[in-house]
């Protein structure tokens, strides 16, 4: 029950982020000096922020920005993970050992301290964020991929497949993939939640998204300057706070359908 | 060189020679799983393989099915030393448990078709009509080809994986254990069906076995193991009460016991398991090795034998002939 609840809300979010622009009443960036702090009113829903630009324009805007570059990092990183961890575990040896420890290597930097030497080189803008978090991101998928496939490559139906005249493309496509896939999908979903969570929160630290664009982290931070109004910094944390709770609760219930299946 | 098989004037099909294995152990330095194991098959026989759990039978069938690479030794196919590129579609091998054996996303039609795709230059339509032959050939109906694996029996879905194994027209077809996963009536009607496809194809089979009568029924040579080595071999099974290895006699005797006069056998199988019959068999399942089996010399079987003295523990003892087509590896016989 309190599943399909989170499921509806992530749900309404996203869809509602994705019509922005047919759904927002305003201009997200067009200030109006006039209407600063407006109460929400039929014309300004959630009312205005310290420059009179709309909020619930602006929370909308910033969503698509804020989950867009969530997808993004999430699906990129996803992608080079899964693809080097199942190279990794199917090809062993040194290969293996040589990609393994390069990822400790990489994983061993902080992510923030990546972020930071990364805006430092190339300057502040999300692509430079989505670069340094890319940097370490794909090594989670790649040592649960690694694993995984290791774990089918033991497999008797692997064997037999080899036994069947299969090459190891065709191994890898037909057979590994399809049984570790529903394992990863619960990665997927919270990592993209993580994901979300880490650009708000550069954004909010003023590394992220430039203004005057909207994002929720810089909404936040935008609002913290104005504590006297909190609907600033209310409505957009709790967007972000919805969404990871939906996307979380979405890859818990994936792995217990998993789980379920298994046994 | 071993032979087993009634046609001498007849080339080997497969000879094995002096193959050997061995694994890292968990505890201490490795263990062999098979050691210099040799015998030759011929065109259109099938060789039995039996011993208890754990002795090298599986590892034996891997290493000939080329999925494993032996430490030492040479397997050699049609009188050359064998190449799996080449010869993989002439080799194949159905497994003991047949729902670890396939891959549980694919309909029974897509598992048959996979060595089509791989060995036949066939379009997709020619592909469902042999698939759908095979079917038929094991016994299923063609109807259940969209089916999963979850969908048949543990009987059924070792049909489909001898359908695919026959789909690759395969010359040798090594049998792993195929009917130690199922009940004793689908292994009856599975062995009727091996026998029937043996006969109406030609093919050359190797069945391994803990199932004596399983053997008897179907096989027509013989081989024992027993801790990685072979202990004897008989070219005709119908000798089989001429069996004179101490571990072959013991293993005869417990099928013997309970099948009382209609010799061979009734099924015994859970007697041979729990009899103590086989001295090593308790303790091998509970150390995963053999007794001697880390021991570089001495008979494989001399810490069970009852007959056994000093001799058998330093020397090994040669498998050689006794009469034509029978070998023994013992000093006692």
């Amino acid at each position: 029950m309190k599943f399909r609840i989170y499921l509806i809300l992530l749900a309404i979010l996203v869809l509602a982020c994705l019509s922005a622009p047919v759904l927002a009443p305003c201009d997200p960036n067009q200030a109006d000096p006039t209407a600063k702090f407006a109460e929400a009113s039929r014309e300004h829903l959630l009312g205005t922020d310290y420059l009179g630009r709309d909020l619930f324009s602006r929370v909308l805007w910033g969503g698509r920005n804020t989950m867009g570059y969530a997808v993004f990092v999430a699906s990129v990183s996803a992608l080079v993970g899964i693809s080097l961890g199942m190279l990794s575990g199917f090809a062993g040896g040194p290969l293996d050992g040589f990609l393994m420890k390069g990822s400790d290597v990489l994983r061993s930097f902080p992510g923030i301290v990546l972020v930071l030497i990364v805006v430092s080189i190339r300057g502040v803008g999300i692509d430079s964020v989505c670069l340094a978090m890319l940097f370490t991101r794909w090594i989670w998928y790649a040592r649960m991929t690694r694993n995984l496939t290791r774990a089918q490559m033991g497999r008797t139906s692997v064997l037999a497949s080899r036994i069947c005249g299969s090459g190891r493309l065709k191994i890898l496509r037909r057979h590994i993939l399809p049984s570790i896939l529903p394992e990863l999908l619960p990665v997927f979903s919270i990592d993209f939640g993580s994901a979300l969570l880490a650009i708000s929160g550069y954004s909010f630290l003023g590394l992220g998204i430039l203004p005057p664009e909207a994002e929720w982290g810089m909404m936040i931070n935008d609002g913290r300057n104005y504590m006297g109004h909190p609907e600033m910094m209310f409505w957009p944390g709790l967007c972000v706070v919805l969404i990871v709770i939906g996307v979380n609760a979405l890859g818990d219930r994936l792995r217990d359908r998993l789980e379920e299946r298994r046994s | 060189m071993d032979t087993v098989g009634k046609k001498e004037e007849t080339a080997s099909l497969l000879e094995v020679r002096g193959v050997g294995k061995s694994y890292r152990g968990r505890k201490r330095g490795r263990i062999a799983a098979v050691r210099g194991v040799c015998f030759s098959l011929k065109r259109g026989r099938c060789l039995g393989v039996v011993g208890e759990s754990g002795c090298g039978k599986s590892t034996l069938c891997r290493i000939i099915a080329g999925i494993e690479k032996p430490d030492f030794g040479e397997i050699r196919y049609c009188g050359v030393p064998a190449d799996y590129k080449k010869d993989r579609q002439k080799i194949q091998m159905v497994f003991q448990n047949s729902m670890d054996a396939v891959n549980l996303h694919l309909n029974a039609e897509k598992i048959i078709s996979e060595p089509l795709e791989n060995f036949f230059s066939m379009d997709r339509e020619g592909r469902r009509r042999e698939a759908s032959r095979l079917m038929e050939l094991v016994g299923l109906s063609p109807e259940d080809m969209g089916k999963y694996p979850k969908q048949f029996s543990g009987g059924q879905l070792q049909r489909i994986c001898i359908a695919r194994a026959l789909a690759a027209k395969p010359e040798l077809l090594i049998l792993d254990e195929p009917l130690s996963s199922l009940d004793v009536s689908v292994q009856a009607q599975l062995l009727n069906l091996l026998k029937d496809l043996q006969e109406q194809l030609g093919l050359t089979c190797i069945l391994v076995s803990h199932d004596l009568e399983a053997v008897y029924y179907l096989a027509d040579g013989l081989a024992v193991m027993y801790g990685g080595a072979l202990v004897e071999t008989l070219s005709d099974i119908e000798a089989l009460s001429c069996l004179r290895h101490p571990y072959a006699r013991k293993l005869l005797s417990v099928c013997r016991e309970h099948g009382a006069e209609d010799f061979p056998f009734a099924r015994n199988k859970e007697h041979m398991h729990k009899s103590g019959g086989f001295p090593g068999a308790e303790r091998g399942a509970e150390d995963g090795e053999f007794p001697g089996i880390g021991e570089a010399r001495g008979c494989v079987y001399a810490g069970c034998c009852p007959e056994a003295d000093e001799v058998c523990l330093w020397k090994t003892p040669e498998l050689s002939d006794r009469e034509p087509g029978h070998r023994v590896a013992c000093h006692h016989v």
